[in-house]
């Protein structure tokens, strides 16, 4: 799925480094998150969850903006309850069309991004 | 990890491994990744099911309901003819591990399921549960005295597999670890 979504976000102009796990995400954004301008992160992954993800990357740099995806329903009292929605940037329901991708991606980095 | 308990087992033998002894149990299964996990309830299913001795229910967090079906569509088993008979029953585990009255709708769909094994002349119900959604909200201590509450052996005809992600498992607190190995009756590790 990360590798799928890179090639779709690379063919719209995007710069993309895709992990497949959570925990090396987070090391490797820790030494490099001047680089970055946006996460997207599945919420259901094992060690450290998308939620968990989100928050720590959002206390590095409170400014790098978060998408979270799902295939699943989402509790919103529950998820309310872990994370603070002001904290997420956009949520996508898989299965991720590219076009809702990219609108996505471009409404979250300001719409000042071009696809294509 | 260093506990006595833990069975490592291959997945490919893990659906005779698990069979024996008959019900009931309460037992873990740690598994390294989603693909060793798919061939477990797998082969599990495919074997059980045909034989028609059993009723399974099966709780994923890493993959849908659909995925679940798909994967047992691979190896041969007949989805939609054992869900029509309600011998097989997939269900997320945001809505299993929903609470009514204070109750999960696992629990009640459990009851239920185990009666109609005893209606049917089953041998019993086996559950392949994964804990993945107690991490997500932070629930792990919830989770681990729901699974304390649960008996080591039931008293009704089920064989309980308590499943976790290997990486959601090291989240738990090394007391924690213990308390839980010591208290299922048989503890897995899966190997691919």
């Amino acid at each position: 799925m990360a590798i799928v979504l890179k090639e779709m976000l690379e063919n719209s102009g995007f710069d993309v480094d895709a992990f497949t796990n959570s925990e090396e995400a987070l090391q490797h954004f820790k030494f490099r998150e001047k680089k970055y301008s946006l996460v997207i992160s599945d919420i259901r992954m094992p060690g450290v969850s998308g939620i968990q993800l989100a928050k720590r990357i959002k206390s590095i740099d409170p400014s790098i903006k978060i998408i979270l995806l799902t295939a699943f329903e989402i509790n919103k009292s529950e998820f309310d309850k872990v994370m603070d929605s002001k904290n997420v940037d956009g949520f996508i329901q898989k299965p991720v069309s590219m076009e809702r991708l990219n609108r996505e991606v471009s409404r979250c980095l300001g719409g000042s991004i071009e696809s294509g | 990890m260093k506990v006595a308990k833990l069975i490592t087992i291959n997945s490919n033998e893990a659906p005779e491994v698990l069979a024996v002894p008959e019900f009931p149990e309460h037992s873990i299964l740690i598994y390294p990744n989603l693909s060793a996990l798919r061939k477990v309830y797998s082969q599990y299913a495919k074997k059980r099911l045909e034989e028609g001795n059993e009723i399974l229910l099966i709780i994923p967090y890493y993959e849908t309901t659909d995925s679940v079906r798909a994967v047992l569509r691979n190896v041969g088993v007949n989805v939609s003819k054992y869900e029509k008979e309600n011998v097989l029953v997939i269900m997320d585990s945001e809505k299993a591990y929903q609470k009514s009255e204070g109750v999960y709708n696992f629990n009640l769909l459990l009851n239920l399921l185990t009666k109609r094994a005893d209606a049917l002349g089953k041998r019993g119900v086996s559950i392949f549960a994964d804990g993945g959604l107690f991490f997500l909200y932070g629930r792990e201590e919830e989770l681990v005295a729901d699974e304390m509450d649960l008996p080591t052996e039931f008293d009704t005809k089920c064989r309980c597999f308590c499943t976790y992600h290997s990486e959601d498992f090291k989240n738990f607190s090394k007391q924690q670890e213990e308390q839980l190995l010591k208290h299922h009756y048989r503890c897995f590790y899966v190997r691919e």
